[in-house]
């Protein structure tokens, strides 16, 4: 059996690009958007999924004029050797930080929902090590098992949450404006963070085999995750009311919770939403894991990926432990996932500029 | 070798021990919580928990079980109920575990104090079920903890399933923790609570409590408890008999109802006109007309009208002139649906009291069957 081809089609893309968004922002989603906006959250998410969109195309037309290089010989070629790498290294970093938070807050809400006594370095250990064991296989056991796994996973995680459907009150979402338009605009740039994930196209588009339709793909899957974060915080916001809400830290999770269903045995359904999450989270610490390590063997010129697996593995682990505390950790997670989206916007918007320059150039 | 060794260490580390290994046994359930006032201590509060015997409900249902009560209910006075807890757990030889949570009780004297703080507990603990139905007591609650007929084993769990078909009946609200978290969370002006009393050795529901922001206020008996939740559409059972003291008394069993408010806002107040649909069959008729006759039926249909008219009317009233407070939802209906109106009014419970007119504008009543019987 080939264990690794290197090759993936658009739809595994799609669902690549899927899993590495819904990780953390998928709990919080609803809280961010809906502390500044009010019962208008969900506009806010669907603005933020927007602006999410328009990044991605942007990411995609400029990984399309370069279809076999990934972000490390784009910025190589545009920006110069010394200045190239420099920016791809910001970018790394950047990465690093986001998902050793994501893994902190992973380790935070097993501890707050299931593990009680359970050393949280054991969970996050646990967790990076078998993501570690699957990012050496390279990318396409990675894309076959979140096809695999991804459907299953939004099936059962919306299916549990939508039985909270009749504890929910639609009048919750008025007005529909919330606390006014500026409110709505706060909102969607704090949730836009939520979305951080899409960047990784930056560097998986030469291991698809119809670089065509990378935009195609980019755009479904930012799509799908716009729609779904959506319905998540319209059946929050319909189930708590903006103020609880905005009060509850993982609502999504919380959301499940409420659920009343006469004469069922099972109580908790919330173990459903749970469990998908947690195969989500296993899943983007291996793809970001993946990305890691494939973003640092390409800027030292190092053909495998596969031997500085190992190495990043515990720097993502300290970098996840640093944090003491949940509010430290609310915070640097904001900053890093805030300065990623920032950071990635100017990056692709210089690159793609400096792309056109050249291929005028090249052309007159 | 070796690398079967390593892989081998690397398992035992991983898989090893579990930290969060715990019996059953080792648990003790909670399943309701009550908080009372003792005396002279108006800051602090009795809190009362109350857990099932594991094995005295195993060996009841064994063998011939009778009458004892195989329930076990602590209490301890502190200033929050984390505190509360220590001398309970101290007591215990399980652990504390409120994962299956049933009821919390408020004692009317407790509820008169803002009780809002004492939701942050149960609200805070992931694990306690936003489920968990909410209920004032008459006279000391954490005594009704452990009160039920002696047909029932576990009077936590009688308590929830009570409160549960009251609500169903249309006699007192149904309230979980997340209803009222959120509605604390929301300043919302008012809500109606299910009021519970000791009734011999059982527990009877006995209308509602009125809470005005964070503490209750005043109490509603059963009708005018069904009047205002007729309003606020809550209404999904119950009997209404018309024709009180004659010989035609009958009786209407509710199915469902169905409410539609709209406000109409003028300078000087906000009028809301509300239209009630009601639904039901006859089930019991005293008279010798014939109840399958249209004319008798749509006849019967307006004395049912007028007794719901009578509950809605009593209602406002108490709430309107006697407590002041709106625990009907209108407020949050202003706040939602025109919020340049809300910020003109200021205190929502004066501007409820002085300038709100409720216009009972259209109640149809709807007899769909009657029995087996004309």
């Amino acid at each position: 059996m080939q264990a690794d081809n290197e090759q993936i089609n658009p739809l595994q893309l799609v669902l690549l690009l899927m899993n590495a968004m819904i990780g953390v922002g998928v709990l919080v989603v609803p809280a961010r958007a809906a502390r500044p906006a009010g019962s208008a959250g969900w506009l806010a998410v669907i603005l933020a999924g927007l602006f999410a969109l328009v990044l991605v195309w942007l990411i995609a037309r400029l990984c399309q004029e370069f279809p076999d290089k990934t972000i490390v010989e784009m910025a190589i070629d545009l920006l110069g050797n010394n200045m190239g790498v420099g920016a791809v290294i910001l970018l790394l970093l950047l990465w690093l930080l986001s998902a050793a938070f994501i893994l902190r807050t992973f380790g935070e809400i097993n501890r707050d929902f299931l593990l009680p006594n359970t050393p949280i370095e054991i969970t996050i250990l646990g967790i990076l090590l078998a993501g570690g064991y699957l990012a050496r296989k390279g990318i396409e056991p990675l894309a076959r098992l979140g096809q695999f796994s991804l459907p299953i996973s939004i099936l059962l995680g919306l299916g549990s949450f939508l039985l909270s459907f009749p504890g929910a009150d639609s009048t919750n979402l008025l007005p529909l404006w919330g606390r006014g338009w500026q409110g709505v605009l706060r909102g969607a740039a704090s949730t836009n963070f939520a979305f951080v994930g899409y960047e990784v196209l930056l560097v998986l588009l030469p291991f698809l085999n119809k670089p065509k339709r990378a935009k195609a793909a980019g755009l479904v899957a930012v799509g799908t995750v716009t729609i779904l974060y959506t319905l998540l915080t319209i059946v929050c916001l319909a189930v708590f009311g903006a103020c609880s809400t905005a009060k509850i830290l993982w609502p999504t999770l919380i959301v499940a919770r409420t659920i009343e269903l006469p004469g069922l045995f099972l109580e908790r359904i919330d173990v459903f939403i749970y469990t998908v999450w947690l195969v989500q989270v296993f899943l983007l610490q291996s793809i970001m894991v993946y990305v890691l390590s494939l973003l640092w063997a390409r800027i030292m010129k190092i053909k495998e990926h596969k031997i500085l697996v190992w190495p990043l593995v515990p720097v993502i682990y300290f970098l996840a432990l640093f944090p003491l505390n949940i509010a430290q950790l609310a915070s640097f997670n904001t900053i890093a996932s805030v300065s990623l989206t920032i950071y990635v916007l100017i990056l692709v918007l210089g690159l793609s500029l400096l792309a056109r320059g050249k291929g005028g150039k090249a052309r007159a | 070798m070796r690398r079967w060794s390593l892989g081998l260490l690397l398992l035992a580390l991983v898989l090893g021990g579990c930290w969060d290994q715990t019996e059953v046994e080792e648990r003790a359930y909670v399943l309701g919580v009550a908080l009372d006032v003792p005396r002279d201590k108006g800051d602090r509060r009795k809190v009362t928990v109350a857990m099932p015997l594991v094995r005295e409900v195993g060996a009841a249902s064994g063998g011939g079980g009778g009458n004892k009560v195989p329930l076990i209910s602590f209490d301890s006075i502190a200033p929050t109920i984390q505190e509360a807890l220590v001398p309970i757990q101290n007591r215990m030889n399980r652990q504390l575990f409120f994962g299956h949570q049933k009821v919390l009780l408020f004692s009317e004297e407790s509820a008169r104090r803002p009780i809002s703080p004492w939701l942050d507990f149960f609200e805070r603990f992931s694990t306690i079920p936003r489920t968990t139905l909410i209920a004032v007591s008459r006279g000391e609650a954490g005594k009704l903890l452990s009160t039920a007929p002696p047909s029932e084993q576990l009077p936590p769990l009688y308590l929830h399933q009570l409160l549960m078909e009251t609500a169903n009946y249309g006699f007192g609200p149904h309230r979980t923790l997340n209803k009222l978290a959120c509605y604390f969370e929301s300043r919302a002006s008012g809500i109606l609570l299910p009021m519970v009393k000791e009734h011999k050795d059982s527990v009877e529901v006995d209308g509602s409590a009125v809470l005005k922001y964070n503490r209750l206020v005043g109490t509603m008996g059963k009708h005018e408890t069904r009047g205002a939740l007729w309003l606020t559409g809550e209404v999904g059972g119950g009997t209404i008999v018309t024709g009180g003291r004659g010989q035609n008394k009958l009786s209407f069993v509710i199915k469902s109802s169905r409410r539609r408010i709209k406000p109409h806002y003028r300078d000087d107040g906000i009028t809301f006109e509300v239209r009630l649909t009601v639904e039901g069959n006859v089930e019991e008729y005293f008279g010798s007309r014939n109840v399958m006759n249209p004319r008798v039926l749509e006849q019967t249909e307006q004395e049912i009208a007028q007794v719901i008219k009578r509950e809605i009317t009593r209602a406002i009233g108490i709430l309107q002139a006697d407590l002041r407070t709106d625990a009907l939802g209108l407020g949050m209906m202003v706040r939602k649906r025109n919020p340049k109106k809300w910020q003109k009014i200021g205190e929502w419970n004066d501007y409820f009291a002085e300038h709100v007119k409720i216009e009972l504008a259209e109640i149809t009543v709807f007899i769909r069957r009657t029995g087996v019987l004309r």
